[in-house]
């Protein structure tokens, strides 16, 4: 298994200075080391670190966060984008900035991020609820997909009131950006999300359990509802990060703990978190280092990027699912 | 066989006027005593609730009447608690692509580890002495979902073993077997009753193999809705009395 890591660990480390070496326009690789090139040392703390930082962060995050969902619904097609977490998230960014914006007050990173954050936990409880009485996998998939679409028509009449400048925020925000974190930033997701990462470890010992099923687990000793709850609190911290710093990104944690599953073939969460992690993280920067690629001829929204990736994979899982029932 | 051996407990799980029943009540258990050794089968027709009672004490839900295990008040005992005494075996469970043998196995120790799940040298030593005397070890990398019907159950009652508690229960575990596996699981159960002196309890519709291998069988009575207790009965008795015919 940890071959698996280190080999993991290496694809991480070898994409990630890919993408940070990659060069600017006419500069040459790694234009950052050269110490008389100010413009470009300028333009690696600026632009080159927040971006494959975050991408980092939400790839991290949002695979671990795919991975809770997938095991405690006992579905491998759960993920917090396509279940309406993201969702949720969103509406209350909206409410957040047009009620800032009316009230004429700044709205702050902590404040944005509780917003998402709870956002994703209303919508997370109200999943939850829903799962308990729906048993089909692809059922509770169209009730998030449905919930999503609910909440989109939602967030868009509270747009036909609100004024342009919010409009312009709210729109640059919904599209998906790795691009919108500042290093200053750094520090408050770094701290927000090592809670929310430790917090998931700390349920790796149920999550374990969970595995065979709600009934099974309980006579192992498992507090089901307990862990449950515990899920989706740490679900809606690490899904509401970064739907607050890069806006709602879909796919990466439905399909990446699946990836993991068919690589790894364990069902240890030990392993399946620090995997889930490292191989979201690869994928996001991998994203960040084909918007590059692709940056002379077109910009890749990044949200589009990871649907192109995620729907032949999540295509691809369904039918499997349907196969096997 | 070298199981661990318990204490020779009389009235290891005792029940007292109890109702069965979640939403309307199925049978009522006026008196019954179950001891450590014992292999007892629990015979019913068909949804007359022998999976509830299973249910009923892995959830320590019991409306009225009092339940005792050991001496202590069943319903009042902590979850954690609870899996230290009783487990359960149930048919349902068909194997996960991704989950191997040996970690299915180590699950059966998660009452006993810490936060982390980490099994300690203790834990390992007790996986695998069960895993030896089921004669696992061919299987214990194989994915559960590749195990036939036969192996899965063996794999099933080897994680009861190592989840050591003195209460086993079984709910049908010779269903979907072949003649000669059935044969081989009842002896196998009768075997850890007796010789690791635990109290092995299994619903099923198997009466034959019942009055062969067990030492008590308790039946839910379809006439009266009251379970009760035999040491020995014939077969026709029995069908007359659990099924009415």
């Amino acid at each position: 298994m940890w071959k698996k890591h280190t080999l993991s660990f290496s694809l991480f480390i070898v994409i990630t200075l890919i993408t940070i070496g990659f060069p600017h326009g006419d500069d040459a690789w790694f234009s950052f080391l050269d110490f008389k090139n100010d413009q470009a040392w300028q333009l690696f703390v600026i632009y080159r670190i927040p971006e494959v930082f975050i991408a980092i962060i939400a790839g991290f995050a949002l695979s671990i966060a795919g991975l809770l969902l997938q095991t405690t619904l006992n579905n491998p097609l759960a993920g917090p984008s396509i279940l309406g977490l993201t969702a949720g998230s969103h509406l209350m960014v909206a409410l957040t900035i047009m009620g800032s914006s009316i009230l004429g007050l700044e709205i702050l990173d902590l404040g944005i991020t509780i917003s998402a954050t709870i956002g994703a936990l209303i919508f997370g409880l109200l999943i939850l609820v829903i799962a308990t009485r729906i048993r089909s996998m692809v059922s509770l998939l169209l009730v998030g997909m449905m919930l999503g679409t609910f909440v989109s028509a939602i967030t868009n009449i509270i747009l036909m009131k609100a004024d342009a400048n919010s409009v312009k925020a709210f729109s640059i925000w919904g599209m998906g950006s790795l691009q919108q974190v500042s290093i200053d930033q750094i520090p408050l997701i770094l701290v927000l999300f090592l809670i929310g990462i430790g917090l998931a470890f700390l349920l790796t010992k149920p999550l374990n359990a969970l595995v065979l099923g709600e009934k099974p687990a309980a006579i192992l000793g498992v507090k089901v509802k307990q862990t449950r709850w515990k899920v989706i609190f740490v679900v809606s911290l690490l899904a509401g990060l970064v739907t607050a710093f890069c806006g709602p990104i879909g796919f990466v944690g439905l399909i990446v703990p699946n990836l993991v599953r068919m690589f790894y073939k364990t069902a240890q969460h030990g392993h399946l978190l620090l995997a889930s992690g490292l191989i979201g993280a690869s994928v996001m920067v991998l994203c960040v280092l084909l918007i590059r690629i692709f940056e002379p001829i077109m910009v890749l929204p990044i949200n589009s990027l990871t649907a192109l990736l995620g729907a032949p994979i999540v295509l691809f899982l369904l039918l499997k699912n349907i196969r096997n029932a | 066989m070298s199981c661990s051996y318990y204490l020779k407990i009389s009235g290891m799980l005792k029940f007292e006027n109890c109702s069965i029943g979640h939403e309307q009540v199925l049978y009522e258990i006026p008196d019954l005593e179950l001891d450590q050794g014992e292999f007892v089968a629990l015979i019913g027709a068909n949804g007359s609730g022998k999976s509830t009672l299973m249910d009923s004490l892995i959830q320590g839900r019991f409306p009225n009447g009092k339940v005792t295990v050991e001496g202590r008040g069943w319903n009042d005992l902590k979850l954690i608690d609870r899996a230290r005494q009783i487990t359960l075996v149930d048919n349902h469970f068909l194997g996960f692509d991704y989950l191997k043998v040996n970690e299915y196995l180590e699950l059966g120790r998660h009452s006993y580890t810490n936060f982390t799940g980490r099994l300690s040298s203790e834990d390992r030593m007790v996986v695998r002495k069960y895993s030896d005397i089921l004669h696992l070890d061919p299987l214990l990398d194989q994915s559960t979902s590749t195990l036939s019907d036969g192996e899965r159950q063996r794999v099933g009652i080897t994680k009861a073993l190592i989840q050591e508690t003195p209460i086993i229960l079984l709910d049908e575990p010779t269903a979907f077997l072949d003649y000669p596996t059935k044969k081989e699981v009842m002896s196998l159960l009768a075997k850890i009753a007796k010789e690791s002196n635990r109290l092995v309890v299994i619903a099923s519709h198997d009466i034959d193999f019942c009055i062969t291998y067990c030492s008590r069988i308790l039946i839910i009575e379809k006439d009266s809705k009251m379970l009760r207790s035999y040491e020995t009965i014939t077969h026709d008795e029995l069908v007359a009395k659990a099924f009415g015919v």
